[in-house]
């Protein structure tokens, strides 16, 4: 086992219409058999750098560090890593007992060793039924899975995983989803996992790298990132359904945050801090789950209009409202009772608003 | 007219046309084998096609002038030729299809060239290096020149059977354990394998019945089958009888390849439009 640091890492592709940059400056430490999901929008990069770690791709710049060993040179078979492809990247002329046993007869394991890996493994992923086929007679969460389990079945340093339950039906994913945690966690083997899924890194990662347009924007705990987002990316990235945004300017004179519809009271102090740094324009930031709706009139309501639409989801129901342009969700148990037309007031407790500035994105209060 | 005889006429319409051109292609070759029976009064005449068939012709060829080590040579050059144009072309074609470097697409099609070019151009030089080297009239100087001749085609087609492995399933194998030239030895070649024999075939094919090379190249020593059967036209004029036995007999091994493996030639004719599995 090993930690992964990644120093200022770049890589530019150079394709007919021109350079394209992957992934721009990344650095990035992994810990010694810790769970770093790589998060990200389609396009950021995520895959670019777990290919580089793995050394199918080499960095146009930087370093790559396996344990204190620079890997910047170094072939991917000496590399002790384990890949799950975004893609599966099954072999196609072997059966599936074959390809899960691969890289352990490549490492010359003994006979009995490698069929009882590969029986625990495929009881695991629950695909013992599926040893004797070759991958095109499997769908594709069955190709997934066996891939998984091509993986897992060696220890190796570190574990790459590109969206490797992407394809699973929802149910096998939740599933998969806690069983690959306990793994990771009883291997105790590093693991860098790519998805674009939310819930999926919140879950399972026990630090979140969000990513976009091949940097990593923001690197923490769930728990942080989700308190804590440093900008209007992260914020909207993460939670669900995701934070409402609206934009506003700031009202010095009056010392609130105008938005239209919706007035926002700052206290003093966020005033003078935002016109101190001459931010001006600003987006103000608060989950669904943190908006209050109350049916009368409250002193400290921001705004009172009507219910535009309303989303019963079982267990909690959400409420939007139009406000000029955009939509604010509130969500709220779903004993309360709304009607689509009511008019209700609405109140952002102060401790649960995200101040960002709208040039930057970066939060500033 | 109502659909299902428009629907008839169209399809015998359809017919009649292959028909045509399958007689056509046919035509030549149905004459050449019904004239290496023919008996030598009527051999001469194409529009008897009633007469009492001989072996004759077909005793000449075994013993008169005997069509066994051309015929041996033949096999034994297109044999070689198909498996050192396979072993030299598809190292070259795998370079060419996974390796990144300046003016790739360039080179590939440079090499391409070469096979639209006229063969004449090339033969002159040929003789005069296997003269100087003193391998004229020899297995190596027509194995080579042949090999030379198909290296183009045989790269330019294995190039297209690589591309079409997914590069994700090469780059799991070294992530696995395999180095580079193990990747290519057991992953990539067994999933270009009907590629390998598509092309293979080819290569035989083309060296069985190349002529030019075969006529400056090559005397007594080798002997080849194109050589020998032009060799029935004489000051005496053509012995007709004995040399459609002789064509017939070498149409024999290649029409029976093409046969045999048909479906992997057809494959292999349209690239990269069928995935290799
Ligand atoms: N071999 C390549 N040549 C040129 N551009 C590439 C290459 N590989 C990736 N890119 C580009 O680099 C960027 C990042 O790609 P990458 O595959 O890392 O994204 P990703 O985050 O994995 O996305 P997804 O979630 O869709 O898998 C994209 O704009 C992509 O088009
Ligand atoms: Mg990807």
């Amino acid at each position: 086992m090993a930690s992964v640091r990644l120093v200022r890492v770049r890589k530019v592709f150079h394709t007919p219409r021109g350079e394209v940059t992957a992934v721009d400056d990344v650095s990035l430490e992994v810990r010694d058999g810790e769970f770093l999901v790589l998060l990200g929008p389609s396009g950021c990069g995520k895959t670019t750098t777990l290919r580089m770690i793995a050394g199918l791709e080499t960095p146009t710049r930087g370093e790559i560090y396996i344990g204190d060993r620079l890997v910047n040179n170094l072939h991917p078979k000496d590399r002790d890593v384990a890949m799950v492809f975004q893609n599966y990247a099954l072999y196609p002329h072997m059966r599936v007992r074959d390809i899960i046993a691969f890289p352990l007869k490549i490492r010359k394991y003994p006979r009995e060793e490698i069929d009882r890996r590969v029986r625990e493994v495929a009881e695991l992923l629950k695909i013992e039924h599926l040893l004797d086929r070759r991958p095109r007679e499997l769908s594709g969460g069955e190709q997934q899975r066996v891939a998984l389990g091509r993986a897992i079945v060696r220890r190796p340093q570190v574990f790459l995983m590109d969206e490797p339950l992407s394809n699973l039906d929802a149910k096998l994913r939740v599933v998969m989803r806690a069983e690959l945690k306990r793994l990771q966690k009883s291997l105790g083997v590093t693991t860098i996992y790519v998805t674009h899924d939310q819930v999926e890194a919140m879950t399972m990662a026990d630090r979140i790298a969000v990513m976009n347009k091949g940097r990593v924007v923001q690197l923490g705990t769930p728990r942080e990132l989700f308190a804590r987002p440093a900008n209007t990316f992260v914020a909207g990235f993460i939670g669900s359904p995701p934070m409402n945004m609206i934009e506003c300017s700031l009202d010095p004179g009056r010392g609130l945050l105008d938005c239209g519809v919706l007035k926002y009271p700052l206290d003093p102090n966020t005033g003078s801090l935002l016109q101190s740094r001459g931010v001006i324009e600003v987006i103000l930031g608060i989950r669904p789950q943190h908006v209050r709706i109350q049916k009368g009139e409250v002193p400290d309501s921001v705004a009172r209009v009507p219910v535009y639409v309303v989303e019963p989801m079982g267990t909690e129901t959400i409420v939007n409202f139009k406000l000029g342009e955009t939509m604010l969700k509130a969500v709220v148990p779903a004993d309360v009772e709304v009607e689509a037309g009511e008019v209700w007031s609405i109140v952002f407790p102060r401790e649960r608003v995200y101040i960002f500035d709208k040039k930057s994105g970066e939060l500033v209060a | 007219m109502s659909m299902d005889v428009k629907r008839i006429f169209i399809s015998s319409l359809v017919y009649l046309v292959i028909a045509l051109l399958l007689m056509s292609i046919m035509l030549p070759i149905v004459w050449i084998v019904v004239t290496s029976f023919k008996p030598e009064s009527v051999a001469k005449i194409p529009s008897v096609w009633v007469f009492e068939p001989t072996l004759d012709n077909y005793r000449y060829i075994a013993s008169i002038k005997p069509i066994w080590k051309p015929l041996a040579d033949t096999l034994l050059v297109a044999t070689s030729v198909a498996i050192l144009s396979l072993a030299f072309g598809t190292p070259a074609a795998y370079a060419l299809a996974r390796y990144e470097f300046r003016g790739r697409d360039d080179l590939a099609f440079w090499i391409l060239t070469f096979w639209m070019s006229p063969p004449v151009v090339f033969v002159i030089p040929l003789f005069l290096m296997f003269d100087r080297m003193g391998l004229l009239d020899t297995y190596i100087a027509i194995v080579l020149a042949h090999t030379l001749g198909n290296l183009p085609f045989v790269i330019w087609l294995m190039r297209e059977y690589i591309r079409d492995v997914p590069r994700e399933v090469e780059e799991a194998a070294l992530i696995d354990g395999y180095s580079d030239a193990q990747v290519f030895a057991r992953i990539t070649l067994p999933l270009i394998k009907p590629g390998l024999v598509a092309v293979g075939i080819l290569a035989f094919i083309f060296s069985w019945i190349e002529f030019l090379f075969a006529l400056v190249l090559t005397t007594f020593n080798v002997r080849l089958l194109t050589v020998e059967v032009s060799s029935y036209w004489t000051i005496a004029g053509v012995i007709l009888g004995p040399m459609t036995a002789a064509i017939t007999i070498s149409i024999i091994p290649a029409t029976l390849f093409a046969f045999i493996l048909q479906k992997h030639i057809v494959r292999g004719l349209t690239l990269g439009a069928v995935k290799g599995e």
